[in-house]
């Protein structure tokens, strides 16, 4: 089943966290119909910081959204660990969304009504968990919230609210977190906080992340990073430096050119 | 331009504003169904009063000189007709009429028409003023023993010419033979009571007695008008007699039913203005909601220019379009209110029946409904509308702006204040025990109803919390999210639950005093009947002494002691009194002297609580009329502890009252029974009491029951009326929960994406709405029994000596919180579990 991609898509041999086989997604907004993805293979190492780049309109969110059930292929096959996730019911796919699945969001991550620490046990809590109090203590002790963990979202700072969104999604141990631009909002100096904090726990703890990102500054923290353009996956890079990825992305103007002419 | 885009602005919330559409459509249907249905009631008399025939005709009627329940029915004697007839020179002929009580009693013994308002027997002649009868089939009652049957009587007791049915009236029972059945035309006479007709000379028999005539009826020669005849035959009646048109006659009935109509209409008007009102609170509710959800949109009219006043306008505007499509559907859903409320009022009038079947919807009617749904709607929008013109031009170029409140301070301030004042009202009130410190009480409610409303906001978190804890506690953390987004934005979850408050209030206030009342009844019913039996008539009127000398000659029946109603003006003013032998009652009915003795037979008795209103004390003298305008010093011989079971004030020696006046008929008798052989002889009234059919016995349990359903039946009553009210608040949870839904469709999606089930999702929506119905409710049970409970105390003196909180009912209303809430949230529940995670998740 592998195809012309599959040459760039091998390029280790690990454990896998997530895997999407030739998916392809077209979106019908009304006359026109857009290819948000055209037959993109991708494997995420476990244990791995990976990183999906591209230009608006690349397709990367999408091949997020897909890869974490929250958004349906129209071909193609979705796998979390080895489990396919692509013709779940809904009930099933809450399910892993809940028990396997850690998502951040670019914003508004957080419940205005549940405190820090609150908001960081609600997965557990609605899955009905116990949640392991070292492995928390542990996360907890990472996002250095220490005492703040008692406020609500909104007496804490954007990087603050990150970082809580980031140990909620650590904290109930998911086989991959997905995080979809976690800086975009953030000032610099937050977003490196955040992101400092998403590669340290790779490394302590093994967790895979996955995170869509435009800025080459936030794809230099990744392990690898795949770009994506015009729906489909046009490069690899491990150990990405921010310079090495800004060429790389300088390559892409006129493909992501196309894409916006095309919406 | 703004007007142009206030109504895209309406097109393009029109979901959001449909339920508060429907919220103004409910009040205002309302209001004009009952006006419809007065409009219809009253308008549906009209041909009958427009009857021309006969109408130069001059009715004689004799002038009652008391009035009121007991007063005896007035004649017209052989001796003024007479003189009538020598002394009116303009006078073609005189014709005797007769009527008065009825009753039908088919061959089962069964009473036709038993629960209605009332019982007509009269002459087969036409009156002045109507149009006639008209016989359906068989023929017209000629000899003694012919009666003919009004057809709708004859319907409902399944009478056909040929028929034996026993006639009883007030003189006597008769044993006939219904010889055909009639139509009155356009007479209001069979309206709402059953109606039958005899031969005059039969009529006068079983109705008036010899000499004797209920009115009569003077026919002009033709060449003398109506008014002339009028003059002759007023200038030589004598006193205590008066002549009157036909056209007179109707006018009076018609002012009294239209006096009817009018009391009703305003009775269902009071319950019309709490749905309206409450109503309000969702208008509110939604236009504060679409302010904040619309805060950039408005900032960007107030970036490129517009003023503020124009943004206001703009706003009043939608608002103004809401009350005009809402009142536009509720007068249209008026006119089928008033069909309903035409079936409950024909369903509760005994029998009456509004005949015009076309709802008149008069221009009043529709402007009143405009005008009160237009204001009201633009009045609860006010306020929001004044924040959305606050909104500065910038909020249209960033994201974090939120609306300044105004100062809760101030709020706090005066909902403190007034709150205080209406506690002191009701303290005030129930401080000093007076009945007429009812309205301070009921006044100072009104207060902490209101300050209650305005203070709701902080109350909210608190009683949220514990409200919320079992909530919590079964829902885990979806209870849990579910209390905190019922606490998250106070002001909005308390204008919510003020609907549900207010609505409960009143049920609450109703429940209380409905069941004090009946306890009270109950207790002295118990306390005070100390009789085997009561003889009682069914129907309105009475029975006669045969019955009671039937009753007395059953084997171990050791007395019988009867009542009956009589009407007198005592120091001046109308009463209706007790004509009944003091002695005789003083056990039966318990009657305890308070001072004085018990009375002679031409002495007074009377109770402690009107002796005290009149200051009249034991051994006075007081002046007095009888019936037949005699007047006499009557001595007060004593007064008595007041009393549930003697019913009047006043009691008068039987002989004496009617020396007076002809008070023929017994409404009630106490029957005692030798202790050894109570339960044999009981049996044996009851069988004797067959041969009476209009009379039924009742002990000690049966009054009590009848006590208890006549404040139940009008404590229902008022609950129904209420429901809408409550529809409406359970409306204005599902329109907050809805927004709520929409503006929170970030928080719902990112609870999907971190694992939360749709069920879960349904669940949180289900219990917050549980939550705040619950609050509401329970606000307004509180307040209700506070209420309930001052009213009480107050009325202690008059009725309701007994606090009763009856808490199955208000249990039962609890539930129904909890099981509104539960159907409040079905449909915002559905659209929250619906929504598309994605876009949930990416909406701005």
């Amino acid at each position: 089943m592998k195809n012309r991609t599959a040459v760039l898509a091998e390029n280790t041999t690990g454990p896998v966290a997530a895997r999407a086989e030739v998916i392809s997604k077209r979106y019908d907004t009304g006359h026109v119909s857009v290819t948000a993805l055209d037959s993109v293979s991708v494997n995420i190492q476990a244990g791995q910081f990976s990183g999906i780049m591209g230009p608006s309109g690349s397709g990367k969110s999408t091949l997020m959204h897909c890869m974490a059930g929250l958004d349906t292929v129209d071909s193609g096959r979705v796998f979390i660990g080895e489990d396919d996730i692509t013709d779940m019911s809904d009930k099933e796919l809450t399910r892993v969304r809940r028990d396997r699945i850690g998502f951040i969001f670019q914003s508004f991550n957080l419940l205005p009504t549940l405190t820090a620490m609150e908001n960081i046990l609600l997965p557990m809590r609605l899955a009905g968990r116990i949640p392991d109090q070292d492995w928390l203590d542990a996360v907890i002790e990472i996002t250095g919230l220490g005492e703040r963990l008692d406020h609500r979202p909104n007496q804490l700072s954007g990087g603050q609210q990150q970082r809580v969104a980031c140990a909620r999604a650590l904290a109930a141990k998911p086989q991959v977190i997905f995080a979809d631009e976690p800086t975009g909002n953030l000032d610099s100096r937050s977003g490196a906080e955040v992101l400092t904090f998403l590669r340290d726990s790779v490394r302590q703890t093994g967790q895979s992340i996955v995170m869509v990102t435009h800025d080459p500054t936030a794809a230099a923290y990744t392990d690898h990073v795949i770009f994506l353009a015009d729906g489909r996956v046009v490069d690899r890079m491990d150990d990405p430096t921010a310079g090495r990825v800004l060429e790389r992305m300088a390559e892409f103007e006129p493909a992501a050119k196309r894409a916006e002419g095309r919406a | 331009m703004l007007a142009k885009l206030a109504l895209r602005n309406l097109m393009a919330n029109r979901i959001r504003l449909a339920l508060s559409v429907l919220a103004v459509m409910l009040g205002v249907s309302f209001v004009a169904g009952t006006m419809i249905f007065r409009d219809t009631a009253t308008r549906s008399l009209d041909p009958i009063f427009s009857a021309r025939t006969e109408s130069s005709t001059v009715i004689v009627r004799a002038r009652q000189a008391v009035t009121g329940e007991g007063a005896p029915d007035v004649t017209v004697p052989e001796s003024v007709l007479a003189g009538l007839r020598t002394k009116v020179p303009g006078a073609q002929e005189f014709k005797g009429y007769f009527d008065g009580y009825a009753v039908v009693v088919r061959a089962d013994g069964r009473i036709v028409g038993e629960d209605r308002t009332g019982h007509i027997g009269a002459a087969y002649l036409q009156r002045p003023g109507t149009d006639g009868l008209k016989l359906l089939s068989g023929r017209e009652p000629s000899g003694p023993d012919d009666v003919v049957v009004e057809e709708r009587t004859a319907a409902e007791g399944n009478l056909k010419t040929g028929d034996s049915v026993e006639i009883v009236t007030k003189r006597t029972t008769k044993r006939m033979r219904v010889s055909g059945v009639f139509r009155p035309v356009n007479d209001q006479l069979g309206r709402a009571a059953t109606y039958v007709a005899f031969a005059p000379a039969t009529a006068q028999e079983l109705l008036t007695g010899p000499g004797a005539y209920s009115a009569v009826f003077v026919r002009p020669r033709a060449e003398v008008s109506q008014a002339q005849l009028l003059q002759q035959v007023a200038a030589v009646l004598p006193a205590g007699y008066e002549a009157k048109t036909g056209a007179d006659e109707t006018q009076e009935v018609k002012g009294q039913l239209d006096s009817v109509f009018s009391l009703i209409s305003r009775f269902l008007l009071a319950f019309a203005g709490v749905a309206v009102f409450v109503g309000s609170f969702m208008i509110f509710n939604t236009f504060t909601i679409l302010v904040v959800q619309r805060i950039r949109e408005l900032a960007l009219l107030r970036a490129v220019g517009a003023a503020r006043s124009q943004v206001t306008r703009m706003v009043l505007g939608e608002a103004l379009g809401i009350g005009f499509v809402g009142s536009t559907l509720g007068v249209l859903a008026g006119v089928g209110l008033s069909y309903v409320l035409r079936l409950g009022f024909e369903q509760f009038a005994g029998g009456a029946q509004v005949p015009l079947r076309t709802p008149v919807i008069t221009p009043a009617t529709v402007a009143w409904s405009y005008a009160v749904g237009m204001v009201v709607t633009v009045l609860a929008a006010y306020l929001p509308t004044r924040r959305a013109a606050k909104i500065p031009p910038v909020a249209a170029l960033r994201h974090d702006v939120t609306l300044t409140r105004r100062s809760t301070r101030f709020r706090l301030v005066a909902g403190t204040v007034v709150a205080l004042i209406g506690v002191l009202a009701m303290g005030g009130g129930v401080a000093s025990g007076e009945a007429d410190a009812a309205v301070l009480v009921v006044g100072g409610g009104v207060l902490v109803l209101i300050a209650l409303t305005m203070l709701s906001p902080f109350l909210s978190r608190p009683v949220i919390a514990v409200l919320g804890w079992p909530v919590a506690r079964l829902g885990g953390t979806v209870g849990e999210l579910s209390k905190e987004n019922a606490r998250r934005d106070p002001r909005r979850t308390s204008a919510t639950a003020a609907a549900m408050m207010i609505g409960l209030t009143l049920v609450t206030v109703s429940t209380v005093v409905a069941g004090s009342l009946s306890a009270s009844a109950d207790a002295r019913v118990n306390g005070q009947f100390a009789a085997d039996l009561s003889l009682e008539a069914r129907g309105l009127t009475g029975f006669g002494q045969e019955t009671v000398d039937a009753v007395a000659a059953v084997p171990g029946v050791s007395s019988v002691t009867p009542v009956r109603t009589g009407a007198m003006k005592i120091g001046g003013e109308q009463a209706s009194v007790l004509v009944a032998d003091a002695a005789a009652l003083a056990k039966p009915a318990s009657l305890t002297l308070e001072s004085g003795v018990l009375p002679g037979p031409a002495d007074l008795l009377v109770q402690s609580s009107l002796a005290a209103e009149r200051g009249w004390r034991a051994g006075q003298n007081v002046e007095a009329q009888f019936p037949d305008r005699s007047t006499a010093q009557l001595k007060i011989a004593g007064v008595y502890a007041d009393n549930e079971v003697a019913g009047l004030p006043i009691i008068v020696g039987t002989a004496a009252y009617r020396a007076h006046a002809d008070a023929g008929l017994i409404q009630r008798a106490f029957v005692d029974l030798d202790d050894g052989s109570a339960g044999q002889a009981r049996q044996a009234v009851l069988t004797a009491l067959r041969a009476h059919p209009t009379v039924t016995a009742k002990d000690r349990e049966t009054l009590r029951a009848d006590a208890r359903q006549e404040i139940d039946q009008v404590l229902n009553l008022i609950v129904v009326l209420l429901v809408l009210s409550i529809l409406i608040a359970a409306l204005g949870i599902v329109n907050t929960l809805s927004l709520s839904v929409m503006e929170r469709s970030r928080e719902i999606g990112l609870l999907r994406a971190v694992g939360m089930g749709r069920g879960q999702v349904r669940g949180m929506i289900g219990y917050e709405s549980v939550v705040v119905s619950l609050f509401g409710a329970v606000l307004g049970l509180l307040l209700g029994v506070a209420i309930g409970w001052a009213l009480q105390r107050v009325m202690a003196g008059d009725g309701m000596e007994v606090l009763d909180l009856p808490y199955d009912r208000l249990g039962l209303y609890l539930l129904s919180a909890v099981l509104i809430g539960i159907a409040a949230a079905v449909w915002p529940a559905r659209r929250a579990a619906g929504m598309n995670v994605l876009r949930a998740i990416h909406e701005q």
